[in-house]
């Protein structure tokens, strides 16, 4: 896979990009295996992939190389999941929100320094899965429990398997299509939530020649979408399902990482050797304090592991990155 | 044949050889898992354990009242490593005068039982380093050790640790720090330091009769069998006396 982040310059880089996936794979193993295939096409690869309907089998989904996979915990079948990179996961905490139901999973990014050139220290992406019931509100999740006043970033990307002039305006709706997705919509533009997709871009394309394609997949932001997103595009091919996936690209994080370790595997012995005849530990102090002694250690210890690092190039981010 | 001549004997055909074909398959699989268990070694074991169940979900710790994961850390820390009232602070560290300064060769024993795959501590430097420094020049890691033993001063850089938080498995629900167990990952050069006070203190213990003559933890050479066997001795001695013996195991 592309390595995606800048050389370090002064111990620290940034992300150049934070593309996050969205897709319905259907329950499907070829349409999951595709998806992740399909990356190879995009200029940077996904850092988060939000999946519904995924496949699964006793609940265990598929893995792909370099993801972190998180579902629902049981009871009940996974309807959503996320697959988190194992770079971000590396450089970033990542952890799981669960909501006591197995159609909503949402992963908190965090960041101790802030994302985003900003002083949000968490971004909290939500990947939902609403299903048609027959009882109101119709669909599985009510709207109050996707959308709630946050003091940080938050994106809501799923299917929600409703139709509204605001993504489709050529579309003529029923009223039972509007009332049902009005209710949703309201509940989102309460907390100042902004829809971010394309108005006319569809997500759905029927198998059958009969219906018309539509937009189904939406994708919400609690803040004003320039501030952390860059772009909400279809630039993936239909890869067997009647869904399309779609690319969330957000704003590069900002974030400062931490600096490659030393491959001790490849410590160059002879030139330790060399500076080692010359290196010589400190005195210690003849009536130390707890504080001199700590002092006079740290010091010591530190001059030789600099010496020891000084001699062992960085870790590479995979074998067949480029050096340093 | 059947695609270009459906006829119902074709199709009978289709069917038994398709039978055949899964059947084929599946009497392979089956043979294959069996040649693979039947060779199997202690590290295969493993691989098999989890083709057989699977990977075991990654659990996060989903605790009341922690959002984010600096709250998760805080929590954890406060469960796991409660804060405890400071020592007394001293203001002089007196050397000890019977003090048997630290030897090149006690370095080399503490470094010998170290594992070179043990995973290092906050600074990244495992075991294989202090050995080629220790085997380049073996009056470094003493001179700067020394002063530590000599003056029975543990520095407070060499008490940081990284910590893994692991879940334990099988547990109803992952809402509480108990369900997580933590791997303290210290430096290594803490760890060797560590070693060399525990084998001088090994050796005092011994020398001044201060541990139990039957004390198989945590001691050169004795194991779990010395224990069994001491245990058998015993219950087989009040057994020829005709006493009634029951045995109390303790996890302390």
């Amino acid at each position: 896979m592309e390595n995606f982040f800048t050389r370090y310059t002064d111990s620290s880089a940034v992300f150049l990009s934070f593309p996050i996936v969205q897709h319905n794979c259907l329950g499907s193993w070829d349409v999951f295996l595709s998806l992740f295939h399909s990356f190879t096409t995009l200029p940077h690869p996904p850092l988060l992939v939000a999946i519904q309907d995924p496949p699964s089998r006793r609940s265990v989904l598929p893995t792909f190389p370099g993801f972190i996979s998180f579902v629902p915990p049981p009871p009940g079948r996974p309807r959503v999941a996320i697959y988190v990179s194992r770079t971000l996961n590396q450089h970033l905490s990542c952890s799981t929100v669960f909501h006591g139901t197995s159609d909503m999973l949402s992963v908190d990014v965090f960041s101790p320094e802030g994302l985003f050139g900003s002083p949000h220290r968490s971004l909290r992406v939500t990947s939902l899965y609403l299903l048609r019931i027959n009882s109101p509100p119709y669909r599985s999740v009510l709207p109050e429990r996707l959308f709630s006043f946050l003091s940080y970033p938050h994106l809501v990307l799923g299917d929600f398997n409703l139709h509204h002039l605001l993504a489709d305006p050529c579309r003529s709706l029923s009223e039972r299509e509007f009332t049902i997705s009005r209710r949703y919509f309201e509940a989102a533009f309460e907390p100042l939530y902004h829809l971010l997709n394309t108005p006319v871009v569809y997500t759905r394309f029927p198998f059958d020649t009969v219906s018309r394609p539509s937009v189904l997949d939406l994708a919400f932001a609690n803040t004003a979408p320039s501030s952390f997103v860059s772009s909400w595009d279809t630039p993936l091919p239909s890869i067997g399902s009647d869904h399309v996936p779609c690319v969330i690209t957000l704003n590069p994080p900002a974030i400062m990482l931490p600096p490659p370790t030393p491959h001790w595997a490849l410590l160059d012995l002879e030139a330790v050797g060399k500076a080692l005849d010359t290196f010589t530990i400190l005195h210690c102090p003849a009536r130390p304090t707890p504080n001199s002694m700590s002092r006079w250690f740290d010091i010591s210890s530190t001059r030789l592991t600099s010496l020891l690092t000084s001699h062992a190039p960085s870790k590479r981010p995979c074998p067949r990155s480029k050096p340093w | 044949m059947f695609r270009l001549n459906p006829s119902p004997l074709n199709w009978s055909n289709v069917k038994s050889s398709r039978r055949t074909y899964f059947k084929a398959i599946a009497s392979a699989k089956k043979a294959h898992w069996s040649d693979f268990l039947s060779s199997a070694t202690p590290r295969s074991l493993w691989t098999a354990k989890r083709f057989a169940f699977g990977r075991p979900p990654q659990r996060f710790p989903d605790l009341p009242g922690a959002s984010d994961p600096a709250e998760i850390a805080e929590t954890l820390l406060d469960h796991f490593f409660p804060s405890k009232p400071p020592p007394p602070l001293l203001l002089r560290l007196a050397r000890y005068e019977d003090y048997t300064p630290l030897t090149s060769e006690e370095v080399s024993r503490a470094l010998s039982k170290s594992s070179n795959t043990s995973a290092p501590g906050p600074d990244h430097i495992p075991y294989s380093v202090w050995k080629s420094v220790h085997r380049i020049k073996p009056s470094l890691l003493p001179s700067l050790l020394d002063p530590l033993l000599a003056h029975g001063f543990h520095p407070p850089s060499l008490k940081k640790a990284l910590g893994i938080v692991l879940d334990k498995p099988g547990k109803p629900s992952y809402n509480s720090p108990s369900s997580f167990r933590v791997i303290v990952l210290l430096r290594t050069l803490s760890k060797i330091l560590e070693r060399v006070v525990t084998s001088r203190l090994s050796a005092q213990a011994t020398i001044c009769s201060l541990i139990h003559p039957l004390q198989c933890g945590s001691l050169p050479g004795w194991s779990t069998a010395d224990a069994a066997l001491v245990l058998q001795h015993n219950v087989e001695c009040f057994h020829r006396l005709r006493y009634k013996v029951s045995t109390l195991f303790l996890d302390m």
